[in-house]
């Protein structure tokens, strides 16, 4: 038996949606904004967002899921931020930084993949203005909780981590499935077009860094065994050197450590990472050294 | 046109304030079925004449098997099992990337993409012309009265699936007066907030089911996973049913009920009069019975089982996962019939045995919605035997279990909570629940994703 009247039921109903709801709305359009919630499946979101919030720092790695595996804790340059996108490119990462007011002083911009350009969506979102992001309640109160239960180590303690990891041996992870796959995958050059239509926005983004007096320097992550003779990375290099042709601009990291390893063929582990981190930190100092 | 779009709110909001005016009433049935035509051709406009023709062929078929059943009810059957079986599974034989066969009307009927709901009113095509041909009615619908049975838009793309014999006595004219808003807006709500809330949301973890994501999935994810998909899928259709039901009463057309509380059943056989309803009740009414159900011998019933629930995993798409999972329901249910006809039930014992019996036919419902994640059948076997194989995964997917316990929490309360516990106070509260659900599903629903049955 109902013994509500349909208006009446209506108007409670109405009532306890409208007052949470009102309160929610308070809460989100007076209170800071929310950031991108590490629960959110994507990323990249955490990543540009976390840039544009802390201080411009003065070194910055930007590009791909392959550079997402350098965990910044471990490079001995002070200062280093690293916007590795999953997913996405260096020039996506490249077009969020420089429309902050200051840069980083020296940029490396990864150069493994070129088919991938800018995403408009993200752009949008981090220069556009179109930022602003709803919270939702559930998901803040489960981020909140998860930011706090596992929090980032910091520097002293990646360290440690880091150096236990060097100690123990490299892992012995069987990747053949992964790497026949990435194989396959790699067999054939990307679009020729597409990749010189992305090196030329590159080539204007780079402009841009050098005449806000900021330095660029490119690198290339090593791939497992083959993959890095595939005709895709092959493609990809060629027309990588010949856009940038300047030697002096290019970091040599040693792809051939045998120690390397790659969960997947193309990504590096944790251990590999922290040797590729050592490598690249120096390069830098050579680079970065006074001649 | 989903359910979930802004454009179909403002669909249903001009239909429902035209439908009711006095002076539109004797045209009630045309306004639908043209709301309903527009609701279809909504986006998918080049189907339109391949629905067309489906409806009045069946009307056609219809009113030739009023004459002389015999003869035009198994042709009316072929036409409408033809077409399915056209749509569904010319892609088994022909590349749509290279179709080729010199005639420029063939290639645009093969190219033609599989139409939403093909399934759904076809079986309604098949009802129409069984029920209303078995001798005992005075007269056939007319054209456009059957055009509203086959097409009534909430009903339309996913069921439920409505027998012609309850549908058409209802048309009539209608009257706000005669409709039960409140009803209507506890069913519309309920369904909003399953899939909005629940389904959206758990979607975006059990995408990493998908290949070759779960190859990136921890071992005890890939369980978790596997029990998450089913709180998915179940949210998924009972909240589209849901809202279908609810816009049913809105427009004063009492439409099935479709889900009753499936993973509650402590027996398969019991699980198929809980999970989508209308399917099962379809499938023995026109295919099982006609069969010979279980008026044989006992290996003829299980074959019957067996063909019934092989039928009705390839109804759902021309693949070897969907057979394959039809199939293993067909053994589970014939293993059923086998092993528990033959024990005595013990009421003692029963407070033990059924949460167990629940538990077990829960767990092997699940596993078998693997297959009905993953069509492609080595994916699907790839997945399972993941599911046994230890591994170390060196940057494995993240995710949340905290999150997952919250999603699923509406379909476990609603499956778990006794109906009797504390009723008088829940009756008061509730208005206050619905208002409370429709607020969390619009400040944290999930990301927009099509209703899982919409494929089929």
């Amino acid at each position: 038996m109902n013994a509500v009247s349909p208006q009446g039921w209506f108007l409670k109903c109405g009532a306890a949606a409208a007052l949470p709801l009102l309160v929610y709305a308070a809460i989100a359009l007076a209170g800071p904004q929310a950031p991108p919630l590490p629960t959110s499946r994507d990323g990249a979101l955490t990543v540009l967002d976390r840039y544009m919030q802390e201080p411009v720092p003065n070194v910055l790695l930007v590009g791909s899921s392959l550079t997402a595996r350098l965990n910044e804790e471990y490079f001995d340059t002070p200062n280093l931020r690293v916007v590795g996108l999953a997913g996405g490119s260096a020039i996506t990462a490249l077009e969020v930084a420089l429309s902050r007011d200051r840069l980083p002083g020296t940029i490396l911009i990864e150069m493994n993949i070129l088919e991938r350009g800018e995403d408009p969506a993200l752009v949008q979102r981090f220069v556009g203005g179109g930022a602003s992001t709803w919270p939702r309640p559930i998901r803040s109160a489960i981020a909140f909780y998860e930011r706090w239960h596992h929090a980032p180590p910091d520097r002293r303690h990646a360290k440690v981590v880091a150096a236990a990891l060097l100690r123990a041996p490299p892992s012995d992870f069987d990747n053949r499935m992964y790497v026949e796959r990435a194989t396959r995958e790699l067999s054939t050059a990307p679009s020729d077009a597409i990749m010189r239509t992305n090196l030329a926005t590159l080539q204007r983004l780079v402009e841009k860094i050098e005449a806000r007096g900021s330095q660029a320097y490119f690198y290339n992550l090593p791939l497992a065994g083959e993959l890095g003779d595939s005709v895709a990375a092959k493609a990809t290099a060629a027309v990588a050197h010949a856009g940038f042709s300047d030697d002096r601009q290019w970091l040599h990291l040693d792809g051939s450590i045998p120690d390397l390893r790659w969960a997947d063929g193309v990504h590096l582990d944790e251990r590999s990472a922290v040797i590729v981190t050592q490598s690249i930190d120096r390069e830098l100092s050579s680079h970065l050294e006074p001649k | 046109m989903t359910f979930t779009s802004w454009q179909f709110s403002l669909f249903v909001v001009v239909v429902f304030a035209i439908y009711y005016l006095p002076q539109v009433r004797s045209f009630q049935v045309q306004l639908l079925v043209l709301s309903s035509l527009f609701f279809y051709g909504y986006g998918q406009v080049e189907l339109l004449p391949m629905l067309a023709v489906s409806v009045l062929g069946t009307y056609l078929f219809l009113i030739l098997a009023w004459r002389a059943r015999v003869i035009w009810l198994p042709i009316g059957v072929a036409f409408n099992l033809s077409l399915l079986a056209f749509f569904k599974y010319k892609f088994l034989f022909f590349d749509p990337a290279v179709i080729s066969t010199g005639s420029s009307a063939a290639d645009l009927l093969l190219r033609l993409p599989l139409p939403i709901g093909i399934s759904f009113f076809v079986f309604h095509n098949i009802s129409l012309l069984v029920d209303l041909t078995k001798g005992d009615q005075t007269r056939h619908p007319d054209v456009t009265e059957a055009f509203l049975y086959i097409i009534f838009f909430p009903q339309l793309v996913s069921g439920p699936i409505t027998r012609a014999a309850i549908f058409l006595p209802q048309i009539r004219e209608k009257y706000l007066a005669d409709v039960d808003l409140v009803a209507a807006a506890k069913w519309i709500l309920t369904g909003y907030f399953f899939k909005l809330y629940v389904a959206n949301n758990l979607n975006e973890m059990t995408a990493y089911m998908d290949y070759p994501l779960y190859e990136t999935v921890r071992l005890e994810d890939k369980w978790l996973l596997v029990f998450l998909y089913s709180y998915q899928i179940y949210a998924d259709f009972f909240g589209y049913t849901a809202i279908a039901i609810g816009l049913g009463l809105l427009f004063g057309y009492r439409l099935p009920i479709n889900f009753n509380l499936p993973y509650i059943s402590a027996s398969f056989s019991e699980f198929w009069t809980r999970w989508h309803i209308s399917l099962s009740t379809w499938l023995r009414t026109y295919l099982y019975i006609p069969l010979g159900g279980n008026r044989h011998e006992a290996w003829r019933t299980y074959l019957n089982i067996m063909i019934v629930m092989g039928l009705g995993g390839l109804w759902h798409g021309a693949a070897l996962s969907y057979l394959a999972w039809g199939t293993m329901h067909g053994v589970l249910l014939v293993l059923e019939r086998l092993l528990l006809g033959k024990t005595d039930s013990n009421s003692r014992l029963e407070a033990v045995v059924r949460p167990v019996q629940i538990c077990f036919v829960f767990f092997c419902v699940s596993m078998l919605w693997i297959f009905f994640k993953l069509p492609n059948f080595d994916h699907a076997l790839a997945y399972l035997s993941g599911m046994f194989t230890a591994n170390t995964i060196p940057v494995p997917a993240k995710l949340f279990n905290s999150l997952a316990l919250l999603y699923s929490l509406p379909v476990i309360i609603q499956h778990l909570a006794p109906p009797s516990l504390l009723e008088a106070a829940r009756r008061r509260a509730e208005p206050y629940l619905y208002g409370l659900m429709a607020a969390l599903m619009c400040v944290e629903a999930g990301p927009s994703t099509s209703f899982i049955y919409f494929q089929f």
